[in-house]
Order: C-alpha cells, then sequence, then structure tokens
C-alpha cells in the first residue's frame, strides 16, 4: 500500500515556521498532497510540498527580522550601559579579548606567510628535488638534499616524464670587483640554463630563453643591479668574480621574493661550476641540488618506484636511495641534511605549535569572558528576570547575550586590529619576516578577523547565555542570588584550566630557557675562545706557509692553523671510505676535512691517542687522524693508531684519535670524522690572537694579511660568535615562547581579578563581621585568597605532567639537551602562586582594610 | 486604516466569493484558477495570519476528514472590518484608475 501522509520531516518543518497551531496548514497541504499522488509520482508529489515551503522563506526571514530589531536596538542599549557601568570589567573582558584576537591575527599572518613559501613557480605542482638516503655503517640512514652531478641529465635523457632538470650550485661570501671597487658579495648561484624556464623569477631585461645559455654570462637581481650601477643600464657590464674570471651581466631578474626558498643576487651558469670543480661525471659525490620538472599527467609516485631500479642499471655499484621531494615542501617539511640555507629540521611543527598557542590564549580570553559573565550573574539576574516577567521568550534572552558577547567581541576586534597594524614592524623583527601591513586589509584577512569575532563571541558567550537565561524570576526577586552551587563550581573549573595553561607556558619558558643556556654554555671539545677565523682567498691559497711564517713572528698573535671546514659550516662527507675488516655491503659516511698540523691545537682539539701531524706541510696525506666515534664505528675502538684506513683512493695509516668535538651544531649528533693533511683544499684560517690587547692583536692579523693578499679585503668572524649564531631560530623562538606565556598570564590575571573582585565583593559583609569580632587583617587575607590559592595548586598539577611532555617533545631537536628537573616546576608554580597572590591582594586588601560600619549600615 | 496589499486584496475577494466554502484547498485552488498563478501554502497562510490579526478575517473550525489526516478544516470568512478595507480599496483603486480607459482610447484614434 502507498504511503499517503506527507514526510514527516517537511511537516515539521512547516510547523515551526507557521506562527499558529490553529490556521490548518497542515491539513490544507496533506490534503493537497494526497490529490497529487493521486495523478502524479511520489517524488514530484514531495517536491511540491518542499516548495510550499521554500517559496515563502524570504517572506519570514523579512518578517522575523522587522520585529526583532527594536529588541535589537534594546539589546545593543542595554550592552552599552552595561559597558559603561562597570568601566573595570569591560576593560578586563575587551582587554583580554582584544590580546587574544590580536595574537591569534599575528599568528595567521606568520602561517600564511610560511605557508606561502614557493606558491609563487608557475610549475609548483610539477616541481620535485631530487634527495639521497644514504646509509651509514650502523644501517642509519642519513638523509640529504645533495645529489651528483649526472643524475639530473640521466633522468630527462631516459624519461619521457622527467620534463627538464636543473642543478644548483650556492656560492657563499665571494669577492666581486665592479670597475676597479672590491666588494664582498653573497648568495651566488650557478644553475642549468632550464633554471628560468622551470621556476618563475621574472626577467627584467633580456631573454627567458637564451639569456642563461652563455657561460660567461651572469644575471643580476634589480636591487644588486641598482646597488653597482645605479641608473646606468647594467646589461653589457663587467663584473670580476674572485679575482679571477670576468661575466658580462646579460640581464636583471626581479628581486627574488622573501617566501623563496632559492635565494640568489648572482645567477651564472652551470658549466662555470663544472669547469672548476670538475667531475660532472662523478656518482660518489654530491656537490649539487638536483631539481625536476615533471610531465603534468605524471604521477611523482610512478618516478620514485621506478628510480631506484633505473639508477641500478646505469651505476651498478651505485646503492644510492633517491627521492623525490615536492618544491611545495622544501621549506615547511624539509628534515634534510646540507639543505639549502634554511635549518635542516622539520619546520611544519612551528607552524603547529604556534596554531595551538593561538587558540590557547584566544580560548583563554574567552573563558575570562564567561568567567566574569556567570560571577555577575546576581547582578544581571534581576534584569534577567524582569524581562522574563514583561513577557521576554527563554530564545530571545539567549540572543540578547549572544548579541552582547558577539558585541565585546566587536570591539575587541577593532582594537586588536589597531595593535596588530602598530606592533607589525616589531613582530616583523621578531621573526625575521617582511610581512606587508597591506595584507591586513585584504578580504581573506578580513573575513577571518569576522570570523574569529563572531567565533570568539559565540564561544564567550555561550556558557552565560544558556545560564543567565535560564533563571527563574520567582527566585531572582525573592532576594536569592539565582546561583546554583554548580556553577561555582565550573567557575572554579575554568580558573583551574586557566592557570593550568599558563603553568604549562611558563615551565615551558624555563626549559626553552635552560636549553638555550645549554646550547651557549656546553663544553664542545674545542677552545673557540679568542680565535678569530677568515676565508683564505685569493694568493693566500698559493703562500699560505709563508703568510702563516709571517703571522706567527708578530707580536698579540699565539697560533695559526688552516682546514678545510669551519665548526659551524661543515659540508664535505663522504662514502668513499674503507677500513680493514669492513662489510663490503655496509656504506660508513665521514666528514672529511682537510687541515694544516696546527688546526687542531689553535682549536683547542685533545688528542686522545698518538700523535698530531708533522710539520711538515709537503707530506700530503700520508697519516690520518679520526675522532673517537670513527674509531668506535669502525671497531678500532682503543686501537686505531697504526691501523690503515682508505679515504677514495689515499691509503695510510691512523697516527692519532682526537676527542670527540662538536664540528656541527647541538642539533645533530657527533659524526665519524677524518681529517687529513692537504693544503691545496685549505678554505679557513683561523688564528689563535691575544684578548689582553685585542685591537692591536687584530689590527696585526689585518697588516699581516694586507701584505700577503692586498686585492682581497680582509674580514674575519669571531668562533665563538660564529658558533653563537647556530642557534639563531632556536632564540628566536624562545622569545616568541616567552611573549606569549607573558600574555596567556597576564590574561589569566585580567580573569582572576575579576572574578576576585565579584567573589570578594560577596563576602564583604563576612568579611566585616570577622573584622568586629577581631580578625586581624594577615587572617582575613589568607581566608580570601586560601580559596584561590588552593586551585592554582590544582592546577599545577594537572600542568606539570602536560609541560613535560611537551617540552620532551621540543628537547627531541636537539641531540644534545638539558635534563628537565624538578626544580622548574617548583619554581613555575611558585611563580604561578606568587603572581595570583598579587593579583588577589589588590581586591582582598581592599576588602580587609574597609571600615566595617561603611559596609554594614546598610543592613 | 492601512492600504491593503495586492495579495491581501486577492486573498479577501476570494474569501467572499467562495462564501462560506473558503478553506484553505479551496482557496488557493480558485487564486489558481483566476490568476493563473501558484501561490505555495507558506504564502497563503502568511497573509492570511495578518489578516487574521488585522481583523479582516476570522477563522472557524469545520469538519474533520481523514483525508487530512484527521485534522479539521478551518474555514475563513470575511469580517465587516475586512468589508470596510475591500471597500476602500475599491474606491482608491477607481480613483487612480479613472480615466485610464479614455486616455488609451485617445491614443487609439488619434
Amino acid at each position: 500500500m502507498q504511503r499517503k501522509k506527507p514526510p514527516k520531516f517537511a511537516e515539521k518543518i512547516l510547523e515551526v515556521l507557521s506562527s499558529s497551531k490553529k490556521t490548518g496548514i497542515l491539513g490544507d497541504t496533506e490534503e493537497e498532497y494526497r490529490l497529487i499522488l493521486q495523478e502524479k509520482s511520489r517524488i514530484k508529489a514531495y517536491m511540491w510540498y518542499v516548495r510550499q515551503i521554500i517559496q515563502p522563506l524570504p517572506l519570514y526571514i523579512r518578517s522575523h527580522i522587522n520585529g526583532s530589531i527594536i529588541m535589537f536596538k534594546n539589546y545593543l542599549k542595554t550592552a552599552w550601559r552595561s559597558i559603561r557601568k562597570h568601566k573595570g570589567y569591560s576593560f578586563i573582558n575587551i582587554a583580554g579579548l582584544s590580546i587574544g584576537i590580536a595574537v591569534c591575527l599575528f599568528i595567521l599572518l606568520w602561517v600564511k606567510d610560511e605557508a606561502s613559501y614557493d606558491r609563487f613557480h608557475k610549475h609548483i605542482d610539477h616541481l620535485y628535488r631530487l634527495t639521497q638516503d644514504q646509509t651509514q655503517g650502523g644501517g642509519e640512514i642519513f638523509k640529504v638534499a645533495v645529489t651528483p652531478a649526472p643524475i639530473g641529465p640521466a633522468l630527462k635523457k631516459d624519461y619521457a616524464a622527467v620534463v627538464e632538470f636543473c642543478r644548483l650550485r650556492p656560492i657563499g661570501r665571494n669577492l666581486i670587483t665592479v670597475k676597479g671597487k672590491n666588494f664582498y658579495e653573497e648568495d651566488f648561484l650557478f644553475v642549468d640554463p632550464s633554471f628560468l624556464k622551470m621556476f618563475t623569477f621574472p626577467l627584467v631585461s633580456g631573454n627567458t630563453d637564451t639569456v642563461l645559455d652563455d657561460p660567461s654570462h651572469i644575471l643580476l637581481t634589480e636591487s644588486t643591479a641598482e646597488k653597482y650601477f645605479g641608473t646606468e643600464d647594467p646589461v653589457g657590464q663587467t663584473i670580476t668574480y674572485s679575482n679571477y674570471v670576468d661575466f658580462l651581466v646579460a640581464g636583471v631578474l626581479k628581486d627574488v621574493p622573501d617566501n623563496s626558498h632559492i635565494r640568489f643576487n648572482f645567477l651564472g651558469n652551470f658549466q662555470v661550476v663544472i669547469d672548476t670543480f670538475g667531475n660532472s661525471t662523478d656518482w660518489w659525490n654530491n656537490y649539487y641540488y638536483t631539481y625536476v620538472q615533471l610531465d603534468e599527467n605524471t604521477d611523482a609516485d610512478r618516478i620514485r618506484a621506478e628510480v631506484a631500479p633505473y639508477l641500478k642499471k646505469i651505476s651498478p655499484t651505485s646503492r644510492m636511495k633517491i627521492g623525490l621531494q615536492p618544491v611545495k615542501d622544501i621549506y615547511l617539511r624539509s628534515d634534510y641534511a646540507i639543505d639549502l640555507y634554511s635549518a635542516t629540521h622539520d619546520k611544519s611543527q612551528y607552524v603547529y605549535i604556534f596554531t595551538a598557542v593561538a587558540l590557547i590564549v584566544l580560548l583563554l580570553a574567552c573563558i575570562n569572558f564567561m568567567n566574569l559573565a556567570t560571577a555577575r550573574a546576581g547582578l544581571r539576574g534581576k534584569e534577567v528576570g524582569l524581562r522574563k516577567v514583561v513577557g521576554a521568550r527563554r530564545a530571545e534572552l539567549i540572543r540578547q547575550f549572544f548579541g552582547e558577547s558577539i558585541l565585546f567581541s566587536i570591539v575587541a576586534c577593532l582594537f586588536a586590529f589597531g595593535l596588530v597594524r602598530l606592533l607589525l614592524p616589531s613582530f616583523n623583527n621578531l621573526t625575521a619576516k617582511s610581512i606587508d601591513p597591506g595584507v591586513l586589509i585584504q578580504p581573506e584577512m578580513l573575513l577571518f578577523v569576522a570570523g574569529i569575532a563572531l567565533l570568539s563571541g559565540f564561544v564567550s558567550g555561550v556558557y552565560p547565555a544558556l545560564y543567565l537565561s535560564a533563571f527563574q524570576p520567582i527566585v531572582i526577586f525573592r532576594g536569592k542570588s539565582g546561583t546554583k552551587s554548580g556553577s561555582a563550581l565550573f567557575r572554579k573549573a575554568l580558573v583551574v584550566f586557566q592557570f593550568t595553561l599558563s603553568i604549562v607556558f611558563i615551565s615551558g619558558t624555563f626549559i626553552i630557557g635552560d636549553q638555550l643556556k645549554f646550547l651557549r654554555s656546553r663544553d664542545l671539545g674545542l677552545d673557540k675562545e679568542a680565535v678569530i677565523h677568515f676565508r683564505l682567498r685569493g694568493s693566500l691559497n698559493r703562500n699560505y706557509t709563508a703568510f702563516k711564517n709571517d703571522l706567527l713572528k708578530t707580536a698579540g698573535i699565539s697560533g695559526v692553523g688552516a682546514g678545510s671546514d669551519i665548526p659551524t659550516y661543515t659540508i664535505h662527507s663522504t662514502t668513499g671510505f674503507e677500513w680493514e675488516g669492513k662489510d663490503p655491503e655496509s656504506r660508513l659516511l665521514v666528514h672529511q676535512f682537510a687541515v694544516d698540523p696546527d688546526y687542531l691545537p689553535v682549536l683547542g682539539i685533545e688528542l686522545k691517542e698518538g700523535r698530531p701531524f708533522d710539520q711538515d706541510m709537503t707530506r700530503i696525506n700520508s697519516a690520518f687522524i679520526v675522532n673517537e666515534t670513527l674509531a668506535e664505528a669502525i671497531g678500532y675502538k682503543d686501537n686505531a693508531v697504526g691501523r690503515f684506513i682508505t679515504l677514495w683512493n689515499i691509503k695510510a695509516p691512523i697516527v692519532g684519535v682526537v676527542k670527540d668535538f662538536h664540528f656541527k651544531s647541538l642539533h645533530t649528533e657527533i659524526e665519524p670524522l677524518v681529517m687529513r693533511l692537504e693544503p691545496r683544499r685549505f678554505r679557513y684560517v683561523f688564528v689563535k690572537i691575544d684578548t689582553c690587547d685585542l685591537r692591536s692583536s687584530l689590527a696585526a692579523v689585518e697588516r699581516v694579511y694586507k701584505e700577503h693578499n692586498p686585492e682581497y679585503p680582509f674580514e674575519f668572524g669571531f668562533l665563538d660568535e660564529s658558533l653563537n649564531a647556530l642557534y639563531h631560530a632556536d632564540r628566536r623562538v624562545g622569545a616568541l615562547f616567552n611573549i606569549f606565556t607573558g600574555l596567556a598570564i597576564s590574561i589569566s590575571c585580567l580573569g582572576l581579578l575579576g572574578l576576585a573582585s565579584f567573589l570578594i565583593d560577596r563576602r564583604r559583609k563576612e568579611i566585616c563581621i570577622r573584622k568586629i569580632i577581631g580578625a586581624d587583617l594577615g587572617r582575613i587575607l589568607i581566608l580570601l585568597s586560601k580559596d584561590f590559592l588552593k586551585w592554582v595548586t590544582a592546577a599545577a598539577v594537572l600542568a606539570i605532567p602536560i609541560a613535560a611532555f611537551a617540552m620532551n617533545r621540543w628537547l627531541q631537536n636537539f641531540a644534545y639537551r638539558t635534563k628537565i628537573s624538578a626544580g622548574t616546576f617548583v619554581l613555575s608554580l611558585v611563580l604561578a602562586l606568587g603572581i595570583a597572590i598579587i593579583t588577589i591582594s589588590y581586591h582582598s586588601l581592599r576588602a580587609a582594610r574597609t571600615n566595617p560600619a561603611e559596609s554594614l549600615r546598610h543592613e | 486604516m492601512k492600504e491593503l496589499t495586492k495579495t491581501e486584496e486577492t486573498l479577501l475577494l476570494t474569501i467572499l466569493r467562495l462564501k462560506n466554502k473558503a478553506y484553505g484547498v479551496v482557496i488557493k485552488q480558485h487564486i489558481q484558477k483566476q490568476t493563473g498563478k501558484a501561490l505555495p501554502y507558506g504564502t497563503l497562510y502568511f497573509v492570511l495570519e495578518q489578516l487574521t490579526k488585522k481583523g479582516y478575517v476570522k477563522r472557524f473550525a469545520g469538519e474533520t476528514k481523514p483525508e487530512r489526516g484527521g485534522r479539521k478544516r478551518i474555514y475563513y470568512s470575511v469580517t465587516t472590518y475586512g468589508n470596510r478595507a475591500l471597500e476602500n480599496a475599491y474606491k482608491m483603486q477607481q480613483k487612480i484608475w479613472n480615466g485610464y480607459a479614455e486616455q488609451t482610447w485617445d491614443k487609439e484614434k488619434s
């Protein structure tokens, strides 16, 4: 049998929409529905029914708004009066919310900027970088972002899906000569000509297809061109690079956007690198970054799966594992060693952490609102009662309280907007970004702000709206406050929650501080004080020995050493390393430094066993010195001296073992290291100077330098400062965290302040009577604070495990880390208690000091 | 007394015409037949409610029918007050339309 009744659901809607049950609309619709059903299909009848509801919807809405606009005006007026009447309360609410929203906005700006990296490339979805998983001795994987030179061309040749490849070789600081003047410049990048086709770096002048084809050409960015040539046309000018090769400026590029992981000021042809370093067919060394562009219809996973067997075919001895990393993930999610410019740890976690922090701070502010609104229930209760008596329905009251909280949050949003605009420069400074204030008025940003206003208004309004609107007029007017004991518990729970988060933040700040101090003070196994370092350039490469001898003759200089690597930036590693008893299948990635005999003493690296290198600089590669880690890795823990090892094709004995020292940042573990004597590879000079008379010592070094190397200006760094700079990013996180902690605490305190004022107000008479009976000030203060302190302590109990867990996760970023001590948590608790006491004491002192006659005479 | 809207006017006239047979389904069908336009129930009852509130029509319950899901028919009739409103509307209408026929006649002649 066919069902004759119209759908229940639609009927329900109709019932809600129609204002009265007596109209007969349900009966009429059902009657006609049956008529239609006799002639047409069920679906048609159903559609008809729905039309009956939907078509007049605008009519309903319009009439509804018309009806409530008068009440809305009244709500606005009441809200405004309430704001003005309770200025302190309003200030706390609006200030708290503004801070919360401002933090949200800042973090949104930051996250947006972080996520925008490299998105400006037209082919971004098809660009990948080749990466490599190198297997180390113990089977661990060492992931690097660099790959051998021939892999790009090979892939392009044999894979139709690989549309284009490009190799990059960045070169750091170097000397350039423009019109006879010398300058040190950063950020040289040598690339295959396909670079400009794959990546979107627009040219200001020149032709994209051909401008990079000639190895003698170089491209400048706009600002670099302006720096050297001003208003002149830079195209056609000559730049001398590193005193030995002339480049013709062939074109000018737009400046590299800040949100690009590839950075350069000078762009040259890759052939230059090949000509200088050779080994363009060498599968063993990884000097280059290789990018590929895949065909639009190609699935990257397919290529990933095919590459390994393919490589095995063309280079049977190779055990490389090549990966394809999407370029859009490089900045945020790369955890490869030897990466371009940016630090090598995964930054996406900070995006998550800070987003969470922003939401927490906003939540804290919303809790304040809830807390204060319910605490003031006694005051608002009468209004609610009166409204109900004159006929307000509960729904209307709920709407009123929501309206009020949304009004608050809109006002707070406006303040937050101003705050963000005002503080944006310092924010940029702190985060090393350059966010333009213009983004604040982009439509999506405004939409976001509106969203936040509504959301925070809703969150902070939901409890008071439901709670206050449920008051019964009769109870209120009979003189009871209308508050149930349940709500007091709820308020306390909110305070506990706020303080839990605050204590988590406080202990987090302490632990970050501890770790930063640890990074600064850890014994690195080398003596970083009083050592300056500079690059070995120009003619110093040829007459290093003479230069060294002259330096040593100078007063104020106690040692001179040289090496291929500086402990802040080590890039020479290889798997071309063999030893007796090595499993032929396994590979060990070792770092290798070329050093002169005085490298070890100047840097204060101690020998554990054996002897240092011979002073005779002609005995190239005749001996190796290794670190403890390497000796252990190859199984010669205590008897390494005298064993023969082979680096590439150099076979020589180990003459000494040095104690482990940190030649990389403390983020990473100490890795195996081989040192050998090969003056050709020296890149840095280290000079130990006398710090008693720093100025004259430095002047002496410079004088000698100029004698030997007049064509390169002298510039140097202090080793301890350079080492410290390794933790820039960590310190920045620390600084940001400090700020968030400060904000979280101040918002919580604002909340506590407001709450204390209301709770103490309600006990005023009790206090006065106690005073009359003879309680002294101290006793009353204890009485008033006891309750709060109990809850703050409870918060601490909750907070400690959370903080311990979270901070432990953060510390995993470092291979070497401080211990989280119990003292930290005790200190955080004491601090939180102290802050709470001070906050409460403002009100409790006032209450305890009032003259009892003042409070009691109203009875 | 507020001026009647076009829909209110149509509804009042329909109810008047249908005498004592005026309930939802019939009203709706009549209007559809006369004007050729379908008036959804939502709108129909929205306007009927307004007319009831203003006192132009009043409703009374009729017989219970099984095809209505056991609900009573609700009949509507125009009150004297509603009649007066219609009268006013008619007079106003006449004043406004006065002379329209002659003018079009003139135009056609020339």
